[in-house]
């Protein structure tokens, strides 16, 4: 065995594979991971979105270990009853895990998810942010980011044109449910993000990471860009790690410079219309931002 | 006690793992009696608060999927928002149980008891029972649970209580003891469910060339559940003493002519204006239908046939058209062609309004005035609609 | 490392599952045909870091102790990995 993953403690098997993801897909970088991390004792909701199409589609299962579609708004229901009937069955050592996309926790999840955090249910769930959905064909979600142009969204070169909101805050509306464990991820860092997920397997309580997963797709983006992309989004600050762990907050990359959002922009069409004055607003959003979260963690 | 208490009593006795709970009026005072129940340590079983009636079963089929026993209640505008879960868990053959106190729907709101809930989801593939009495409620829950369950059948279970008129009237239930129950209700197993030793996949895409297999599959399925009900209300009567008559239970249909098709707690009522005509010399009768889905139709052709006129009573309208019931019923009376009876659809006590027994005598002699007045025989009859019905040209 | 099923359609009714739910991990075909291009190890320049393994969003990349090996019937020729690797250890070459 490989003394990397020896380290790392993931599960030798392959339990997410033949599935039916366009090629450099991130989600299911990110499902790959956190299913090696958990191990095959495990029960799994997914709902309507990429992850669930690409998996399951009769007579193809990709993935290997118990898993449900489950209906867009449900998932964190789905998988409060999951976990009653495991418990009650004997497999109160056995993982639950939800896994959804922005779409499906922010917006018509997002009622089933603040029920679960509120009921304290020993679950973990994992929502892949790709920033908008995408499935459907890149509509704008609750995640997509200020500017990014979607089919609903669709923006025009210039200033003012770009009408797409700002992500809500995930995870401060679950630290705000005072929630057991929650973090930010992104496939970029993959040890950070296996080391989260590792975390929450052992929360007594809800935990919730949020992980970026860039979409060639839907970003416009080359195939192969997975990795970089979901790194330059951290090295720019736009996607900052953090953690909230037993009332605690932290932060798992502060750097004192960011790099240029232009870089992370540059190499996605869905940005391809912003103009000088955007990039300086986002820039200037950031590190406001940044000041607030440096200060969190220090009181 | 009241109707939505003996459906708790009896959801206890057959020993759930997981309730999935949310209130919402007249269906409330079950899950509130399960609390208690469960409170006081005589419900043993995972008591989940969830957030709403979409979450509670879509909590329920997750639940379901790892093959333990589960329940759930709604109404109205509960069982409408999880409209889409309910196809969805037929769809998976999860063998649900869930009571329904049949209320009116909005617009315009009304808590009152109707039965447009659940006849506007006649389509979304589960059981659909209706109880009479608060004994029926009692009984039926057992034996909801038992046909879900069963093994050709693994179909979810709509019980369905009238609003207010059952689930909060008090009547006296008996109640046996838990080795009886236990006798009648084993364990639950189902096929499919998830396994750490087994990992399954649940509730797959299946595209254009293989969903209509799984269509056919769950139709055929659910039209078994006549004769399982049946058997299962024989065994059922061997157990507690009781004897229940499957899809329907028919009242002086024997030579009846003028036969009404009834629908949940109105038919005491039914029954006792039939008693009254009969010793008018009037042949009459009452269908009252136990089971709507699957629909009956042979048994019904059956009880219905020395009809000459055949009313339909339910509480509902499906706007626009007719009565679903009354709609299900002609067209289960189709296949006798020329022998067919004109079919009377009667829409009355929408939004809680009371039917009295006055109504059905006026009911029964628009049944036998049919065959004078062919032209106005079809159509809605409203009953005490509580205005004229007179309008502008 | 994939395991493969053969698969025949149910052709009656009696043979049709009569759910929508089967066993996990069954899997009829792979993903060859959808490359253009594929990626080509050089064991000689393989430090074995694992950084292409823990990226690769199709499973398509095997660990050894020593290095890597692709499956070729996983493989959609995304790129990822040679974009990862910092040892110049993978390229992508034209599928033949």
């Amino acid at each position: 065995m490989n003394k990397i993953l020896e380290r790392l403690e993931l599960d030798a098997g392959e339990p997410f594979a033949g599935h039916k993801g366009c090629g450099g897909c991130g989600g299911t970088v990110a499902l790959r991971l956190a299913l090696k991390a958990l191990g095959p004792r495990v029960f799994v909701g997914i709902p309507a979105g990429c992850m669930s199409a690409i998996s399951f589609l009769y007579p193809q299962m990709a993935l290997g270990v118990n898993a449900m579609i489950s209906t867009f708004a449900g998932t964190a229901s789905l998988i409060s009853g999951m976990r009653a009937a495991a418990d009650r069955r004997g497999f109160g050592d056995a993982h639950v895990l939800g896994f959804a996309g922005d779409g499906g926790t922010a917006d018509i999840g997002l009622q089933a998810l603040s029920g679960a955090i509120d009921r304290k249910e020993r679950v973990i769930y994992i929502c892949y942010d790709n920033e908008a959905y995408m499935n459907t064909g890149v509509q704008k979600s609750g995640l997509t980011p200020f500017t990014a142009n979607t089919t609903t969204s669709p923006a025009r070169t210039g200033t003012g044109n770009a009408v797409s909101g700002h992500k809500k805050d995930m995870f401060d509306i679950v630290v705000a449910h005072r929630i057991a464990y929650a973090a930010t991820a992104s496939v970029g860092f993959p040890q950070d993000y296996i080391r989260k997920v590792q975390k929450a397997a052992r929360t007594e309580g809800t935990s919730y990471i949020q992980v970026l997963a860039p979409c060639p797709t839907g970003w416009g983006c080359e195939s192969d860009s997975l990795g970089e992309l979901a790194r330059l989004a951290v090295d720019t600050g736009i996607w900052p790690l953090q953690e909230y762990d037993q009332g605690r907050f932290s932060l798992q990359r502060n750097p004192a410079t960011f790099k240029p959002v232009r870089e992370y922009v540059s190499a996605q069409a869905r940005f391809r219309h912003l103009g000088e004055d955007e990039l300086a607003q986002i820039e200037a959003e950031r590190d406001a931002r940044w000041s607030n979260l440096r200060r969190r963690i220090e009181s | 006690m009241a109707g939505n208490d003996a459906v708790a009593y009896a959801v206890t006795l057959a020993r759930p793992d997981v309730i999935a709970a949310y209130p919402i009026t007249p269906q409330t005072t079950i899950v509130e009696r399960l609390a208690e129940l469960h409170a006081d340590g005589e419900l043993d079983a995972q008591y989940l608060h969830m957030d709403s009636e979409h979450s509670a079963m879509s909590a329920a089929m997750g639940a379901s999927a790892l093959g333990v026993r589960v329940f759930t209640a709604t109404s109205s505008q509960g069982l409408l928002y999880m409209a889409e879960c309910l196809h969805y868990a037929a769809g998976g053959r999860f063998p649900i149980v869930m009571a329904n106190a049949n209320r009116a729907l909005a617009l315009p709101w009304n808590i009152y008891g109707d039965q447009r809930d659940a006849l506007s989801l006649l389509d979304c593939g589960w059981i659909q029972l209706y109880a009479e009495d608060a004994q029926e409620a009692f009984d039926l829950t057992l034996i909801s649970f038992r046909l879900a369950e069963h093994p050709q059948v693994l179909t979810p279970v709509m019980l369905n209580l009238d609003g207010f008129s059952l689930t909060h009237t008090y009547e006296p239930v008996d109640l046996p003891d838990k080795e009886r129950v236990d006798r009648f209700l084993p364990p639950v197993e189902v096929p499919f469910r998830m396994d750490l030793d087994h990992p399954m996949s649940l509730g797959f895409s299946a595209g254009p060339r293989h969903n209509t297999g799984f269509a056919l599959k769950r139709h055929l399925a659910q039209e078994k559940a006549i004769e399982v009900l049946a058997q299962i209300e024989e065994d059922f009567g061997r157990e507690f003493g009781r004897l229940r008559t499957g899809a329907l239970e028919s009242w002086y249909v024997e030579d009846a002519q003028w036969l009404l098709v009834t629908l949940g707690s109105i038919s005491g009522i039914a029954r006792e204006i039939v008693d009254e005509l009969r010793r008018a010399g009037v042949k009459a009768g009452v269908v009252r239908l136990r089971m709507i889905r699957p629909f009956p139709a042979q048994a019904l052709r059956q009880a219905l046939r020395t009809a000459t006129a055949v009313g339909v009573l339910e509480k509902n309208i499906s706007v626009g058209f007719e009565g679903t019931l009354c709609s299900q019923v002609r067209a289960a009376l189709q296949p006798l062609g020329g022998d067919s009876p004109p079919v009377l659809g009667f829409c009355a006590g929408l939004g809680g309004k009371n039917i009295s027994a006055d109504d059905i005598r006026q009911i029964f002699r628009r049944i036998e005035r049919a065959q004078d007045e062919v032209e106005t025989a079809f159509g809605v009859n409203w009953i005490d609609p509580g205005v004229s019905l007179e309008q502008d040209p | 490392m994939a395991e493969w099923s053969r698969w025949t359609d149910p052709s009656s009714l009696r043979e049709f599952l009569p759910w929508p739910h089967m066993q996990a991990g069954h899997l009829i075909e792979g993903h060859a045909a959808w490359r253009n291009r594929r990626p080509l190890v050089d064991d000689a320049a393989c430090k074995a870091c694992m950084a292409c393994f823990l990226l690769c969003p199709d499973a398509a990349i095997q660990a050894q102790e020593r290095g890597v090996s692709i499956d070729y019937d996983l493989c959609k020729g995304c790129g990822v990995c040679a974009k990862e690797c910092r040892h110049d250890a993978i390229r992508m070459e034209r599928e033949p």
